[in-house]
Parts: C-alpha cells; structure tokens; sequence
C-alpha cells in the first residue's frame, strides 16, 4: 500500500527534488520509516540522536497534526496524504551577523 | 533594474533572487502594518534559469503566541514585537496553494522591527536549508532595508544572497 508523503522545500534535495514520495507503510512510523531506508539523509533532519521525531518536526496525516492524534502510531490510509512541515521561525536577539 | 549586493558574514556565489518591486511594496506594507510587532510570510515562486523569481507574496499571521505548538525556548520577554512563528497549519495551506500553481515556497520573509535587516543568533540557529530568508528592517513604524540570505551548507553562518529588485 503507497502513501503519498508531501516532502518540504527544505528537504527536497534529500529527494532528488521531488516535492512529494510515494511510500509503503500502514502507520506513521511505517512510514517515516520506509522514507528513511530510501532517503537516508532525511534522518538526521527528522530525527534526533535519541530517534525521536524532531520537536521542530510536524507530521500531519491530511489536515491533522499527529500529535493530537496517536503521534507516530497513527494509522494511515492509502487515500491519505502525509506532509511533512517543518517548524519555521525567526527573530531578534543582540548578536547580529 | 537594480542590482543590491550586501557583503554581510560572508557572499553566496549562488543563483540571483529576483523579486518584483510590486512585491517589495507588499512586504513593506506587511511590515508597517504589524509593527512594532514582527511581520512573517513566505514568497512563493520558482527557479528558472538559474534564478529564483518570486512570483507571489503570501503574508501569513505571526503566530509566536497563539500558534498550539512552539517548539522554540520561550523566555519571559519573547513576544511577537521580538519572535515570529509559522503556525504549521499556514505553511500546510500555502505549500498546498503553491504547489497547485505550479509553484513552491522559495522564502521565508519577517521584519525586525527597530533592528538591522541582517539575521540574529536566534534566526540562524533556527535556519531551516535551502529557504532564502528574507528580512525586513522597520525602524519606528518605517520599511527600510530588505535583505536576503542563505544558510551555509554547514549551518555556521548566514550567507547573503544577490538581491535583484526589478
């Protein structure tokens, strides 16, 4: 069964630029799992040293964010669609470059 | 067309960032109309020919204190007039948008109000690879300098980028 993960600006050169994936995977951490085995440099940009997902890191399964759902056990659909959103802020502090 | 170069921390010797002067003006006016809080947005657009052309200005609400999760350190005195957020649920919209014109998102743009237009500790710190960031100085409720920058490779430093405003 092929998901379709929507993959972020930021990441798409671990893609060869590809703005979404097809991948195999019933829940989310199937999937995330089966990205990394074919995009190996994604993990360390999803992933932190322990293996968990990145605080800076959103997963949606449609319109949901996976965190109000069942994070990273939440089932997943073959209609659903997965997007990656990466966290995005900026800001003032007294060193500038 | 004019052609702004700032030497910054150090010089991207990677392709021009193009952007209309239609465009300058909308974020300019984003600026004033959030201060003295921080403005934020992203510039839909595309590469072509070795160029990343904005094609579109996509203003978003600055989310630093309503958005549901921040990931970021929260310190008593962070507030929109020093920090700005993306709410996910924006940058899911507006890549969707995007996408569905054939488009992508190619920068993040904010202001800092009353401060230089050059990226802080916190912003490279917080870089994400690949997005241009775009910043906006607005000193006392007036747009000033726009400037745009690259992470390096190694997420060290900040990297200008070409600015061409046509």
């Amino acid at each position: 069964m092929g998901v379709k993960v929507i993959i972020p600006t930021p990441l798409r050169q671990y893609t060869g630029k590809s703005d979404s994936v097809v991948v195999e995977g019933r829940t989310v951490e199937e999937i995330l799992g089966n990205l990394m085995s074919q995009y190996g440099d994604l993990r360390k940009h999803l992933y932190n040293d322990k293996g968990n997902l990145r605080s800076f890191v959103n997963i949606y399964r449609n319109d949901e964010d996976i965190r109000y759902l069942e994070r990273e056990k939440t089932a997943v659909k073959e209609t659903d669609i997965v997007s990656i959103v990466p966290s995005i802020a900026g800001g003032i502090s007294d060193k500038l470059w | 067309m004019r052609i702004r170069s700032r030497s910054g921390v150090g010089s991207s010797a990677k392709m021009a960032f193009e952007i209309k002067q239609q465009d300058v003006e909308r974020i300019h006016r984003h600026g004033v109309e959030c201060y003295p809080s921080e403005c934020c947005g992203f510039l839909l657009g595309r590469e072509e020919n070795g160029r990343r052309v904005v094609m579109e200005v996509a203003p978003i609400q600055n989310a630093w204190q309503t958005s549901e999760h921040n990931p970021y350190e929260i310190r008593p005195e962070d507030s929109t007039r020093n920090r700005s957020l993306v709410d996910p649920k924006d940058y899911l919209r507006i890549d969707r948008e995007a996408r569905q014109k054939g488009m992508d998102i190619i920068s993040f743009y904010h202001s800092h109000p009353d401060h230089p237009a050059r990226p802080s500790e916190f912003d490279r710190q917080h870089a994400v690879p690949f997005m241009i960031y775009v910043i906006l100085a607005v000193e006392k409720g007036v747009p000033g300098e726009l400037t745009a920058w690259l992470l390096s490779d190694d997420g060290a430093q900040f990297l200008s980028e070409p600015l061409r405003i046509a």
